[in-house]
């Protein structure tokens, strides 16, 4: 308890747990994560505006053990910091947030869309799904049958005839994907 | 709706400008004005709205007073949409239905758009008005409360959702110091005080999440596969913790307490009995015998019937577990099954839920590279296989091959089934004869050798399987599953039947030979309890150690060794080892009657269990090759142990109420039946003057036409929830053909509109509101549409968006443009050179909003953003010069309406406050003149169509 006194003020805690799918405990545990990427850079108090004023840059966030195998992890630190390329606290609890098991399909697929749509058009497009799938294999794809597998993906999500994915064509499609929640899962 | 009142009087500018400006109009809206916007609303709003029913015709009606030739024309337009002409083929129920769930998803698709402006993190302060909005949007109607589920499920940035919460506790305080009645005040107070509650007990059960680390860390090298086997042996680990506690609580303290005379002191504890479970164990706790058949009196002056006491206890465990379980599965299958349906979107899950974004380590990264690699491979040469079918030979061929690998399957289990009989029966003369050499090894014989059987016989299933060249993997799986299921649930079958055989219980001194016991129930117990610690000490051994960990030596030891490249560490099984946790499970429900500490057992072996797979997975195992669908299958091993839970219930039904208990031992021995021990407490209640009411009540319940009246009563709810689920499925269908009509729509709708634009090309360009402004006009509008929604309020979408559906089709028509300006297209105009007026110039905001109205022709916009800048669809407010140039070549562009459906035309079309465009209402014309032309009116048309 003492320690919670001196990282969060008790309002910052209630805040973070209303706006987050996080419990007192968790937020700490993050904020933990959160300093250990550089400790220089974070004050362990973290009352005041540091939650929203202590910036990292995004490679030390990308570079951290729950993304740096990932790879979207650009991705995921660009759509939570808004492109800035700096990461305050707030939106590294977002992100987690957004990954943790409570969060329902909902909010998952909005972030889902938001990652895998790379040129941030609010559209998946034919681009997005040829990066997508390069980063997804690994390279190990050739390029026609990645066409191949965008065409197949445009066909199964389309219902509009404008060869590529709004927001809406990608909900649909993602409720039913029976994997998507377990797979858009990061454990803190 | 007062405060919407108010707050359009503090805007006196909005209306002047507005009657300014269509007064100025030369197309002839007077009456066209924000009041009278806001005064259609309000009738809407109400409840006893005849209109509510049909809200577009309604909303016709009330918005365009006085334009009667465009609004038909628009109706016209509307009731031509294909999707129009779906209710009126079935029933008016389900129609309205359907323009519910309409207007459901067009308020949710509002909420969608706003979320893209607003879910950026930028960490910027918005401005009041759109925080204002968001919290109408979130908070509770009545009380005036964000639910934190709400707030949180929004995806927007941290720092508006600071600003919500903040906007919510000052309305918060606001609302208390207006006055209000003390009850309402009170039920306020207790329903914060409720939510309070719910959400201290969800973060303290999350507090004290189990392994919560131990999952990460498997998840992070495996994947969510493997995970999936841990996280269902802790959910049985939880479970076996309250069972266990009830238990001991009820059954086993009070007799401890009370503890009979052995009926053979010298027998002592020698340490094997924790294998065998035999000789000085069996006079224990441990097991039924040894409970007694009356009362215990420990503590002074109470007396606790241990029959009945053990009777209630079972069958409270029993209802425990069956509640646990069928919710989880209930939810399990929600989310997998009713939600996600497979093979719909075979490519989609694929691609976007083929990364397991739980991975942390580089190996098992570079492995789902392979692994997704190869998946889609596969999947794309089945595309390209799927077209040519087997021929009739193959078929025959692949036919005569699964039936003879089904009659060696089933030969194979009944051979083993048998084997377990006839062993058990040979062992019990064997022992009760006092042959044989080693005790132990007889004691334990049949568990090792059932457990062997359990060892060997999955891999010659998943090799028949195999064999039977399923075209899917998964089916290969499910069908593995199920041969396993069946073969371990016929295994302990076999042994619950050798042992509630009458004739071992027929009385012990017949000399026929055959083997009796004593006590048949403790015997069943005994044997129940081997199987589990040697199905316990099999799996630690053979299928931990041997497979994983001598496998993973060998592999060190002859590490590139020419010959055993191909060798390699163990994969992680997770099929056989979650058919062995059910298998382990089933056991532990069937003997928890005849050994009641079993749960106590299940659950020190479930502990150690986990310890150490996790150890042996995280250091012998290598990440599997093949991906694991867990979703779907974690459904089925959760459906099998409800199942095998059911199949327990009832056998331990059949022992309770069937079966005559032993005469020799436990707290039945005196009496015919276990159960009736209930039906002498009901006699003994009857007897006593105070347990009259009781009988009544009992006869009642009891009585036939209670209980008919009961079933009945069970059967019209089945009727009636089946025909409910009837109508759903109904629903479901036209709303999925609503959906493709949708589609229809906007093809529809273009059609005209290129036809349109393509008959006007050439012409001058017509002298509407939406094309007057010159230069000085053009304006970036910048989150116009919150200005917008200030100035004509919608009270109606927050406040009923989520509480009456029926209500908010008003909601996105009524006069909020869905605008996304997104920064990049405003650099791209400056960029571009058009001309731009900084929106600087106008610093009232209402004023902005209103130039940039008097400039929009959403069509237009549309079409031309989309012509300027092909990719970008959020794009709305171009400033919308009319030159002759880009006229011409929005004709003969192809416009395609990305995102645009018909909806959202609707609604642009009916919220521009100007009246519809010069485009539109030629479009209109257009429709008219074919009308009057066809002169024919349709049947239904009018009020609705529906």
């Amino acid at each position: 308890m003492g320690n919670q006194q001196t990282t969060f003020s008790q309002d910052q805690l209630d805040r973070y747990q209303d706006c987050t799918y996080f419990t007192a405990s968790e937020i700490l545990r993050l904020h933990k994560k959160f300093r250990q990427l550089s400790p220089e850079l974070v004050p362990t108090d973290m009352t005041g505006n540091k939650c929203t004023d202590v910036l990292l840059p995004a490679s030390l966030v990308e570079g951290m053990p729950e993304l740096k195998d990932n790879p979207f992890a650009d991705r995921i630190v660009r759509v939570f910091s808004d492109g800035t390329s700096l990461v305050n606290f707030e939106n590294f609890l977002c992100m987690f947030s957004a990954f943790s098991e409570q969060a329902p399909c909902e909010v998952k697929a909005f972030y889902a869309f938001r990652i895998y749509d790379a040129d941030e058009d609010q559209f998946l497009n034919e681009n997005d799904l040829v990066w997508t799938l390069q980063r997804l294999t690994g390279g190990h794809l050739n390029k026609e049958e990645i066409d191949l597998v965008v065409k197949k993906v445009l066909e199964e999500a389309e219902m509009d005839d404008d060869a590529r994915i709004s927001f809406m064509e990608f909900e649909h499609v993602i409720y039913r994907s029976p994997d998507f929640l377990s797979t858009f899962h990061i454990r803190i | 709706m007062n405060v919407y009142d108010t707050e359009l009087e503090e805007h006196p500018i909005v209306t002047q400008q507005h009657q300014n400006y269509s007064t100025n109009g030369e197309l002839g809206y007077q009456g066209y004005t924000p009041a009278a916007v806001y005064q259609g609303n309000n009738e809407l709003d109400r409840d006893d709205d005849p209109y509510q029913l049909y809200p577009q015709d309604a909303l016709l009606r009330n918005r365009m007073p006085t334009a009667r030739e465009a609004a038909s024309g628009i109706e016209e337009i509307i009731m031509e949409m294909p999707s129009r002409t779906i209710g009126r083929g079935m029933g008016g129920h389900i129609g309205t239905m359907v323009n519910a769930t309409l207007a459901r998803r067009s308020a949710s698709r509002y909420r969608k758009r706003q979320l893209v402006t607003l879910g950026t993190f930028d960490g910027i302060e918005r401005p009041n008005d759109e925080i204002q909005e968001l919290y109408e949007e979130l908070a509770d109607e009545q009380t005036g409360e964000i639910d934190n589920e709400e707030l949180r499920q929004f995806p927007v940035s941290m720092a508006v959702k600071k600003q919500v919460r903040s906007h919510a506790n000052e309305n918060r305080e606001k609302k208390k110091s207006r006055t209000v009645g003390s009850f309402k005040i009170w039920r306020y107070n207790m329903s914060i005080k409720w939510r309070h509650f719910k959400q201290d007990t969800k973060k303290f059960a999350q507090n004290f999440r189990l392994w919560q680390q131990d999952l990460k860390q498997v998840e992070g090298h495996f994947g969510t596969g493997v995970s999936s086997y841990f996280t269902f042996l802790r959910g049985l680990f939880l479970l076996s913790i309250p069972s266990f506690i009830f238990n001991f609580a009820f059954i086993s303290l009070p007799q401890l307490l009370q503890q009979p005379n052995r009926t053979d002191p010298n027998i002592t504890f020698t340490g094997e009995e924790l294998l065998t479970g035999a000789n000085w164990l069996t006079e224990t706790i441990m097991y039924y015998g040894y409970y007694i058949n009356g009362t215990i009196e420990a503590i002074p002056g109470s007396e606790y019937d241990m029959p009945l006491a053990y009777l209630l206890a079972t069958a409270g465990y029993f209802v425990l577990c069956l509640i646990l379980i069928v919710r989880t599965t209930a939810s399990s299958f929600r989310q997998n099954y009713v939600d996600g349906r497979s093979d719909y979107n075979n490519f989609i899950s694929k691609v976007f839920c083929a990364w397991d974004f739980g991975i942390t380590s580089e190996t098992a990264a570079k492995l789902q590279h392979k692994t997704i690699t190869t998946e889609l491979k596969e999947i794309l040469s089945e595309q390209r296989r799927s077209g040519e079918s087997r021929d009739f030979q193959e078929k025959l061929k692949l036919f005569s091959l699964r039936l003879l690998t089904w009659t060696l399957y089933l030969s194979l289990t009944g051979g083993c089934m048998a084997l377990v009989y006839f062993v058990n029966d040979f062992l019990l003369d064997d022992i009760k004869k006092g042959l044989g050499g080693i005790v132990i090894l007889e004691q334990i014989a049949l568990a090792l050798i059932v457990s062997s059987i359990n060892l060997i016989m999955p891999i010659i299933i998943n090799l028949l399987t195999h064999l039977e060249k399923y075209k899917y993997p998964r089916h290969e799986i499910y069908i593995a599953v199920f041969r396993n299921y069946i073969l371990k649930m016929g295994l302990i079958a076999v042994i619950c039947a050798f042992w509630t055989d009458d004739e071992l219980k027929s009385t012990s001194n017949d000399n026929n030979g055959s083997a009796t016991v004593e006590c048949w129930e403790t015997e069943l117990g005994q044997e129940i309890y081997r199987l589990v610690i040697i199905d316990f000490l099999f799996t630690i051994f053979f299928a931990t150690f041997c497979a994983e960990f001598l496998r993973k030596l060998l592999v060190l030891l002859l590490d590139g060794k020419e010959m055993c490249r191909k060798l390699d560490r163990a994969e992680f099984a997770i099929v056989n080892s979650v058919m062995d946790l059910i298998y382990g499970q089933t056991l532990c429900w069937i003997g928890v009657f005849f050994c009641p500490l079993l749960a106590g057992i299940v659950f020190i072996k479930y502990f150690f269990m986990f310890y150490i797979k996790k150890v042996s997975v995280m250091q012998n195992c290598r990440p599997s090759r093949k991906r694991w669908r867990g979703g779907q299958s974690q459904t089925i091993f959760i459906g099998m142990l409800l199942l095998s839970f059911l199949l327990s219930a009832i056998f331990l039904c059949v022992v309770v109420f069937r079966e005559v208990p032993s005469t020799a031992c436990g707290p039945y021995r005196d009496q015919d039946r276990s159960y009736d021990v209930v039906v002498n407490l009901f006699n003994s209640l009857y007897a006593t003057s105070s347990g009259q009411w009781f009988a009544t009540i009992m006869d009642i319940i009891f009585s036939v036409w209670f209980l008919y009246s009961v079933a009945a009563g069970l059967l019209v709810w089945a009727v009636i929830k089946s025909s409910e689920a009837k109508g759903y499925e109904e629903l479901v269908r036209s709303l999925r053909a609503q959906i493709e009509l949708q589609g229809d729509d906007k093809q529809l709708l273009l059609k005209w509109l290129q036809s349109t634009v393509a008959n006007q090309n050439g012409k001058p360009p017509p002298t509407g509101g939406a094309f007057q402004g010159g230069k000085e006009n053009h304006v970036v509008p910048i989150l116009h549409h919150r200005d917008s929604a200030k100035s004509t309020p919608c009270p109606s979408r927050s406040a009923s968006a989520r509480n009456s559906p029926k209500h908010d089709i008003n909601a996105p028509m009524t006069g909020d443009v869905l605008t996304y300006v997104d920064p990049q297209h405003v650099q791209a105009s400056h960029l571009v050179g058009e001309r731009m007026m900084a929106t600087t110039s106008f610093s009232n905001p209402s004023q902005i909003s209103l130039r940039q109205r008097e400039h929009k022709d959403p069509l237009l916009h549309k079409a031309l953003a989309n012509q300027q800048r092909p990719r970008s669809m959020f794009v709305e407010g171009v400033p919308s010069s009319y030159d002759t140039q880009r006229r011409n070549s929005f004709a003969g562009a192809s416009v395609d309406l990305e995102d645009l459906d018909t909806e959202t035309v609707y609604e642009e079309i009916l919220s521009d406050p100007n009246g519809p465009s010069p485009l539109l209402l030629a479009l209109s014309a257009k429709v008219q003149a074919e009308k009057s032309q066809s002169s024919e009116r349709r049947p239904g048309y009018g009020r609705g169509g529906y």
